[in-house]
């Protein structure tokens, strides 16, 4: 069969190329930016728990002054040793709590750091911190190159969700052939299987559209039918992305969801 | 090793089929060597149409040297069996829409002689018409999970299976319904293909799938 032999060799030559094209450009970036996004949050706090848990042994009080990770770790590496911790200085980063942790650096029971450690300290403490400026800058990169691969779909869903949403699919092209109720359950696999093995557990409702502000915004028991409206404009808007026209629908989606939304308030 | 089909052997419950690229495996599966030839272990949790031989399938069109057209191909786990048993003279086209499972399934096809992937969607024939005109195609194969799954099987039916080729859809309850019953909805499927085939036998693949049925059915007209 020589025909069939040369017919699969370029084939087989033509796929690869159709691959590498459709993988090349598209949505593949934006998967990995999005996957990455997924786990910045987890690294930061844990980088953030072990600075802070480490900081305590100089200055203990400024954990129950300061909640919030960040801005702790932003006076760690800023100002470092505790005796820099002047109410002014601590302003700038704290606002209002400026009082209360120069009082309590006053008089800390802390022990003293020798200057290797803290030198230490304060990088991890600035390294955690890039980590969340690495955040804000791939939340705009997804962003950007969400509304350009999917305009209408980004519009309705949300960058962001719609990003974890692309990502969970694989490709633009997978989850623009999916039926609204699996959009609206995407990324509630645990939930689901753990209701398929035992089904007195009841069955999930949503998934990453979980995060969407307009399901937030209807009584409690209508948000499994606000979910269901969002499935399917999400669907029409992902379908128009992929096979349609590219016409800017993504707007009058999103009006006609929150008419929806004021009817389930 | 009793062979139970040409080309399909059985030992102590398990199926087989004669690795055609010896040596290397596909999915993980097991190799076995007996007698100098290398068999590769068809794992009917895998692959549907080991779960239909397995549950009684009565005959098996795919044989050495037989013309497949596989709509679904995905990764190649089902293909690289089929290749396995149509051999050096047989052909086998893999299509599917999904570029993610292309990548390995080019890769099987790199390794396999008898198999040509074709990325293209099932539901439109005529963008993959050209390649197959010069080939006779006697067995139409379908695993795609859509819901217009059997409008799918027909049109290309239509296309490419001469009468008397034969046809291998396996059905997912599923992905057409929710809510309605799994056996209604394999009898309305099957029901829609009368209008151009024999339906020769329906073999439900409890308990290696659940809601699915495998349909062996020839072309009538
Ligand atoms: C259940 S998997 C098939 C498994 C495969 N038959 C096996 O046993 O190794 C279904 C496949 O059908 C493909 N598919 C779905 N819709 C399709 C379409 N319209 N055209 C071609 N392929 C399609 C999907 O990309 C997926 O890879």
């Amino acid at each position: 069969m020589p025909e069939i032999e040369q017919l699969r060799k370029a084939l087989i030559r033509k796929t690869r190329e159709q691959v590498k094209e459709r993988y090349g450009e598209r949505e593949v970036h934006v998967i990995r930016a999005a996957s990455v996004l997924q786990d910045l949050d987890p690294a930061f706090n844990l980088l953030a728990e072990q600075a802070i848990e480490w900081y305590g042994a100089h200055f203990p009080e400024l954990q129950r002054i300061v909640k919030d990770n960040e801005r702790f770790l932003q006076l760690v590496s800023k100002l470092g040793e505790r005796k820099n911790f002047t109410k002014e200085k601590a302003g700038e980063i704290a606002g209002e709590k400026a009082g209360e942790i120069a009082d309590a650096a006053g008089k800390s029971m802390g022990s003293e750091l020798g200057a290797d450690t803290m030198v230490e300290l304060r990088a991890l403490a600035s390294n955690a911190l890039s980590l969340r400026q690495e955040r804000v800058a791939l939340e705009k990169f997804i962003d950007k190159e969400m509304r350009r691969i999917a305009p209408n779909f980004a519009e309705v869903a949300g960058p962001l969700i719609g990003a974890k949403m692309l990502a969970e699919s694989g490709s633009l092209q997978h989850l623009a052939m999916q039926p609204a109720s699996t959009l609206q359950l995407l990324g509630a696999k645990k939930a689901l299987f753990r209701h398929m093995k035992n089904k007195s557990i009841k069955g999930p409702k949503y998934g990453f559209i979980y995060q969407h502000p307009l399901l937030h915004k209807v009584a409690l028991k209508n948000r499994g039918k606000m979910a269901r409206s969002l499935g399917a404009k999400l669907c029409i808007a992902v379908r128009t992305d992929f096979f349609g026209s590219r016409k800017k629908i993504g707007e009058e989606l999103l009006r006609a969801l929150e008419e929806r939304a004021k009817q389930l308030k | 090793m009793q062979e139970i089909f040409p080309g399909v052997f059985a030992k102590e419950k398990m199926l087989f089929t004669k690795n055609f690229a010896p040596g290397k495996r596909v999915y993980g599966e097991r190799l076995l060597s007996e007698s100098g030839v290398e068999y590769r272990q068809w794992d009917t949790f895998r692959s549907k149409l080991a779960a239909a031989i397995k549950n009684g399938l009565d005959t098996l069109p795919i044989k050495a040297g037989s013309k497949v057209l596989y709509l679904g191909a995905a990764e190649g786990t089902t293909l690289s069996h089929i290749s396995d048993i149509i051999g050096e003279k047989g052909a086998a086209f893999g299509v599917d829409v999904s570029e993610r499972v292309m990548r390995k399934f080019i890769s099987i096809c790199e390794e396999r002689k008898n198999i040509v992937p074709i990325l293209e969607d099932a539901a439109k024939p005529w963008a993959y018409g050209k390649y197959l005109e010069g080939t006779r195609i006697n067995v139409l194969y379908q695993d795609v999970s859509q819901r217009d799954q059997a409008e799918i099987f027909l049109k290309n039916a239509e296309y490419f299976l001469p009468k008397g080729g034969w046809g291998l859809l396996a059905i997912k309850a599923r992905s057409i319904s929710q809510r309605k019953k799994a056996q209604d909805i394999f009898e309305e499927e099957t029901a829609k293909l009368a209008r151009l085939f024999i339906i020769r036998q329906v073999i439900n693949l409890a308990p290696f799938e659940k809601d699915h049925t495998m349909v062996l059915c020839e072309k009538s007209g």
